[in-house]
């Protein structure tokens, strides 16, 4: 099972703090799961023009196992059966 | 102070009970809906940063500039900070030197070069006040817990404030970095994590537990309060330059959330006009090579930085590979006619030491990489010799002696004859010595 976490304006979107998913394939596909479970505003959200280029999320970022998926394939980064992917808004500093 | 008016639709917060709270808003800095949830620092229609909009015209209307009897401090600003009286955390942060740099700026080739002193803030870095802001912000909001991810500073601005108002203070640090930052927030009493990894890994994580358990995290859930905290440094330097800001200003970046606070500080002490008269200010952001991804994005036009996975830097405090500012502070920078600069460790130890022998402050490797990028500029000709031009010097040097090893002297054997030979190979008699029979006399009379 993938386990998917969401935090702060997300989660407040989704309603979940965190949901799992029987999947395997790439970062797109499982957004595109997400989109059905909880409405495609969510993953339109998600893919913003705000991007970062290649189609990525400019708010959001995205991590497969505890990697930025900009450091990896970005929306094309492989997702495992068991993979943690958390979508985090783009916040830091300190 | 704001001392009239019932809550508008518009600036929902900060009247009627709370008179002395400026007025204001929480809104998406994108779609400019306001905020649904009060603990969030992005939109939850679009996921784009929260922003605590000021009513200007309000306050222009019914605030002065602050007048002689107010304290200095970042709360002598209270009708610009959306905090209310009954809400303010009592820390005695902000309020530090504005000074004039001579002795600096004759080595620089620079006419009129100020420094803005930021290491004499209670717990030695600018930190203090975002964070003396954020933590209001949280009392104002009742919340149990508190806390940060941080690359040093922080923890430690947190853990003092967590302490002064007595909550329970969660602090993630990555434990790679030096001593002196992870044993302050111990001795301030916070619980510190410090997690394997990079800055970037330990704020994910944060970002995800402030949000499970409602803690109010200063850099994340309440990042829109924590920049107005930093706004009061652009406040400062505007007075104490009799109400002028600057030609140039230098900024060190790590998320780019302080550049982009110095900008809507000055923008807003012009907006409600209290400076004498309105100056255009170009913002310089420099970053250290080795972790410099605003820079570099700066360099090749880019709208937003491309991330840098594994920073590698002596600044440590800017060890920020993926700055969640980025974005907004390339726009400020851009649009004021300013630089982004990226010098090298070789220069940013070179000037901790310039500045230290020329202005006897001490700075981390941030200052450092500051005064290192004004040399730079100014060697190049992009800085003209008589403007008048700032450096925010943002964290002390006592934090991280580490750095400066390679420079730290050999012990030398506990007699004056050993010490004066170490003078002798140094070349160091400067000033006139005793002749040697008058020492002589002496000693044998003893
Ligand atoms: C001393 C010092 N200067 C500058 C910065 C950079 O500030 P910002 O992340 O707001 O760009 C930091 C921390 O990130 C810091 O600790």
């Amino acid at each position: 099972m993938v386990t998917v976490y969401f935090t702060s304006a997300i989660r407040q979107r989704t309603g979940d703090y965190e949901t799992t998913i029987d999947y395997a394939g790439d970062v797109q596909g499982l957004l595109r799961l997400l989109a059905n479970r909880y409405g495609p505003q969510l993953a339109e959200a998600l893919t913003s023009p705000q991007s970062g280029g290649g189609g990525l999320p400019g708010y959001v970022n995205i991590y497969v196992d505890g990697t930025d998926i900009r450091h990896l394939q970005a929306l094309a980064t492989p997702v495992g059966a068991d993979a943690t992917v958390d979508l985090v808004p783009a916040v830091s500093g300190g | 102070m704001v001392q009239s008016g019932a809550p508008s639709a518009s600036f929902p917060e900060g009247l009627a009970d709370d008179v002395s709270s400026a007025p204001f808003a929480l809104r998406c800095s994108r779609c400019r809906r306001t905020a649904t949830h009060t603990l969030s620092a992005a939109c939850s229609e679009d996921f784009a940063p929260l922003e605590v909009q000021l009513d200007l015209d309000v306050i222009a209307a019914e605030c002065a500039r602050p007048g002689v009897a107010a304290p200095r401090g970042i709360w002598r600003y209270g009708a610009l900070l959306p905090i209310a009286t009954t809400a303010r955390l009592p820390w005695h942060v902000g309020g530090t030197p504005l000074r004039r740099a001579k002795r600096l700026g004759k080595a620089l080739g620079l006419r009129d070069v100020w420094v803005k002193d930021d290491t004499v803030n209670p717990t030695g870095s600018f930190k203090d006040r975002p964070t003396a802001i954020a933590v209001s912000r949280a009392q104002a909001l009742g919340l149990s817990s508190i806390g940060c991810a941080s690359t040093g500073n922080l923890a430690a601005a947190t853990a003092a404030a967590g302490a002064i108002a007595q909550l329970p203070t969660y602090v993630l640090v990555p434990s790679h970095l030096g001593l002196a930052k992870l044993a302050a927030p111990r001795a301030l009493g916070a619980r510190v994590i410090a997690i394997d990894g990079t800055y970037d890994h330990v704020n994910r994580i944060a970002n995800l537990l402030a949000d499970r358990r409602g803690w109010g995290f200063v850099n994340i859930n309440l990042r829109p309060f924590y920049t107005e905290g930093s706004k009061t440094l652009a406040f400062e330097v505007a007075e104490d330059l009799g109400w002028q800001t600057p030609d140039r200003i230098i900024l060190p970046l790590g998320s780019g959330a302080l550049l982009c606070a110095v900008a809507k500080g000055f923008s807003e002490v012009d907006a409600v006009g209290w400076l004498e008269e309105s100056r255009p200010t170009r913002f310089v952001g420099s970053q250290p090579v080795g972790c410099a991804p605003i820079v570099d994005a700066f360099a090749s036009g880019a709208e937003a930085p491309s991330p840098v996975r594994n920073p590698t830097t002596i600044a440590e405090s800017l060890a920020i590979g993926d700055p969640a500012s980025g974005r907004e502070a390339l726009a400020v920078i851009r649009g004021s006619g300013g630089s982004a600069d990226a010098p090298s460790t070789d220069d940013v130890l070179e000037a901790i030491a310039l500045l230290g022998s020329t202005e006897g402050i001490f700075v981390e490797p941030a200052g450092g990489t500051v005064v290192a990028t004004a040399k730079r500029l100014a060697a190049t000709g992009v800085i003209d010799p008589d403007e008048k031009v700032v450096l925010a010097l943002t964290g002390s040097g006592l934090k991280t002696p580490g750095v400066l090893h390679a420079v730290s002297a050999p012990a030398v054997a506990p007699n004056l004859r050993a010490v004066e030979g170490i003078l002798l190979a140094n070349g160091w008699s400067g000033s006139t010595p005793i002749p040697p029979s008058t020492t002589q006399g002496r000693t044998t009379a003893w």
